[in-house]
C-alpha cells in the first residue's frame, strides 16, 4: 500500500512503518491468519515477543504472506527475567528459532529489572546487535532516568522506545527523554483499551474527516510521530486501523484531543513496572 | 556397554552423523549432566550443545559419567555469531573444547549468520579450526538457502548443515 511506503520513522538508521500490528494476545492459527492477513492488507511492521508465546505463529504468517523479508519491519522481546548477560542471548536464540528467522529488525528489553544490572543487559543487548542477529536494538517500559543511563552505557544506538501511549494518558516526560537522545517511540494500547471507540469527542471530530474514533486516536498519535502498533483478532479492525494513515487532523483537532489526558488514564502498570514519570 | 537401542545413522559427506540426537539447549546445572549421562547409558549416541546454551561444562561431565567410549559418540557443538571473526572464532571453540573437557568435536557449527562479519573471513576461520584438528567435520546452523550455497562456494573444506 502506497500510504505505508511514504510513512516511515526513522532513527539512528532504522526505518520503521508509522503503522505496527500488535500481536499480544493471538495465539495459534488465528494469529498466523491475521499475520498473513495484515501483511497482505499493506501493514509492514510486526510486534512481538517472547513473552506473547506466539513467536512461532508470527514467523509462520510472515512466510505465508509471500513477502520478501527485508520488507517487513519485525519486532520482538526479551522478557524481564532473562536480561542476565549470557540469558539475554539465549533468549534471542530461542526466538529465531521460534521466528524461523535469522534476524529481526528490532530487538527490545521488554521491561526493566532492577535485580539485573542494567551496564550487563545492555552490553548483551549490543552483542546481539553487533552479532548480526538484531538490526536495532530498544527498550520497553523504561523511565526517563533508565532512558538517560541506558543510553550512556550501550555501545550501540538505542534507537526506539515502546511505552503506553493513548489520548488519555500523558507520556510527554518519557517521550521528551527518548527524542534527546533520537529515539524514535512506539506507543502500544493506542486505543486504550476499547474505551477509544465510544469516545464522544473522538467521534465527533472523526465525523467531519469520514472517520471512526479509533482513526482519529491513531491518527493523533501519528501526527505526534508516534507509532502506534493496534492489536486485534478481527481483519476488519485491520484494514479500519490502516485507514488511520489516509487523512490529517487540524492543529485545532489535534490540540482537542490534547486535552483528553488525565491522572488516571495509566491501564499497564504491572508488578514489575518501574517508577512512572 | 551394550545399548538399549542401536540408532541408524545419517550419513553426509562422509560423515556418519546419529539420526537421533538429544538437544540440550533447556539443560542447565547438574540435571544436564545427569541427563546426558542417562542418554547416553540409554542408547543415544549423538550429543547437541552450543557455547550459548551454558552447559557445556555440565555436557562434558555426563559424557564421561556416561562410561561410553568417546570414539561411539557424536558431539555437536555451536559458535555464537559474536565470535565470527576469525581468530575469535578460534578462540571460542578451544574455549568450548576446555569445558567439554575434550580434544576436538565431531561437528563445529556456525550457530546463526552474521551479516556483520563477511562470509568468507568467518568460513576460512571454521576451515582452519577443521584442519588444526579442533573439529571433525564443520557446518552452518539456521543459514538461508541462499546463504547455505554460498557458503558451500567459499569453504575449502566440506560443509554439514544443521
Amino acid at each position: 500500500m502506497e500510504v505505508i511506503e511514504r510513512e516511515v520513522i526513522e532513527a539512528h538508521g532504522a526505518r520503521i512503518p508509522a503503522l505496527g500490528f500488535g500481536t499480544m494476545t493471538l495465539k495459534d492459527d488465528v494469529c498466523v491468519e491475521l499475520v498473513e492477513a495484515a501483511l497482505q492488507l499493506g501493514y509492514r511492521h510486526l510486534d512481538t515477543a517472547q513473552m506473547y508465546g506466539n513467536e512461532r505463529e508470527v514467523g509462520s504468517g510472515l512466510r505465508g504472506s509471500g513477502l520478501k523479508r527485508e520488507d517487513v519491519f519485525l519486532t520482538t522481546k526479551v522478557w524481564f527475567n532473562r536480561l542476565a548477560p549470557g540469558d539475554l542471548e539465549r533468549s534471542v536464540d530461542e526466538s529465531l528459532e521460534k521466528l524461523g528467522l535469522p534476524w529481526v529488525d528490532l530487538l527490545m528489553i521488554h521491561w526493566p529489572n532492577a535485580q539485573i544490572p542494567l551496564a550487563g543487559s545492555i552490553a548483551a543487548l549490543c552483542k546481539v546487535k553487533k552479532a548480526g542477529l538484531a538490526k536495532t536494538i530498544g527498550v520497553a517500559n523504561f523511565n526517563t532516568v533508565m532512558i538517560d543511563e541506558a543510553t550512556k552505557l550501550a555501545s550501540e544506538p538505542i534507537a526506539v522506545l515502546q511505552i503506553e501511549v493513548h489520548p488519555y494518558l500523558d507520556q510527554s516526560k518519557v517521550i521528551a527523554a527518548a527524542r534527546r537522545h533520537g529515539m524514535a517511540v512506539v506507543g502500544y494500547c493506542p486505543l486504550a483499551r476499547d474505551k477509544v471507540p465510544g469516545d464522544e469527542t473522538l467521534q465527533k471530530i472523526g465525523r467531519a474527516h469520514g472517520k471512526s474514533a479509533s482513526q482519529v486516536a491513531l491518527r493523533f498519535l501519528e501526527q505526534e510521530r508516534i507509532i502506534p502498533i493496534p492489536r486485534t483478532s478481527k481483519r476488519e479492525r485491520l484494514a479500519e486501523n490502516l485507514g488511520s494513515l489516509d487523512f490529517k487532523l487540524s492543529d485545532a483537532e489535534m490540540a482537542e484531543i490534547g486535552k483528553l489526558k488525565r491522572p488516571d488514564g495509566r491501564i499497564v502498570s504491572p508488578p514489575q513496572a518501574p517508577q512512572w514519570d | 556397554m551394550s545399548s538399549i537401542v542401536s540408532i541408524p545413522n545419517i550419513e553426509a559427506k562422509g560423515t556418519k552423523i546419529p539420526l537421533v540426537g538429544l538437544g540440550t539447549w533447556e539443560l542447565r546445572g547438574r540435571s544436564c549432566a545427569r541427563v546426558v549421562e542417562q542418554a547416553l547409558r540409554l542408547g543415544y549416541r549423538h550429543i547437541d550443545t552450543a557455547e550459548i546454551y551454558d552447559n557445556e561444562r555440565e555436557v562434558g561431565e555426563g559424557l564421561h559419567a556416561s562410561g561410553v567410549k568417546r570414539s561411539e559418540i557424536f558431539l555437536t557443538t555451536k559458535v555464537w555469531p559474536s565470535h565470527f571473526a576469525p581468530r575469535a572464532l578460534e578462540r571460542a571453540t578451544r574455549d568450548s573444547l576446555v569445558r567439554l573437557r575434550q580434544s576436538e568435536v565431531d561437528l563445529l557449527l556456525l550457530h546463526w549468520p552474521n551479516p556483520q562479519i563477511p562470509l568468507e573471513e568467518t568460513l576460512g576461520g571454521l576451515c582452519k579450526v577443521k584442519r588444526d584438528g579442533l573439529a571433525r567435520h564443520i557446518g552452518v546452523s539456521n543459514f538461508t538457502v541462499p546463504m547455505i550455497e554460498e557458503a558451500t562456494k567459499i569453504a575449502t573444506e566440506p560443509l554439514v548443515c544443521d
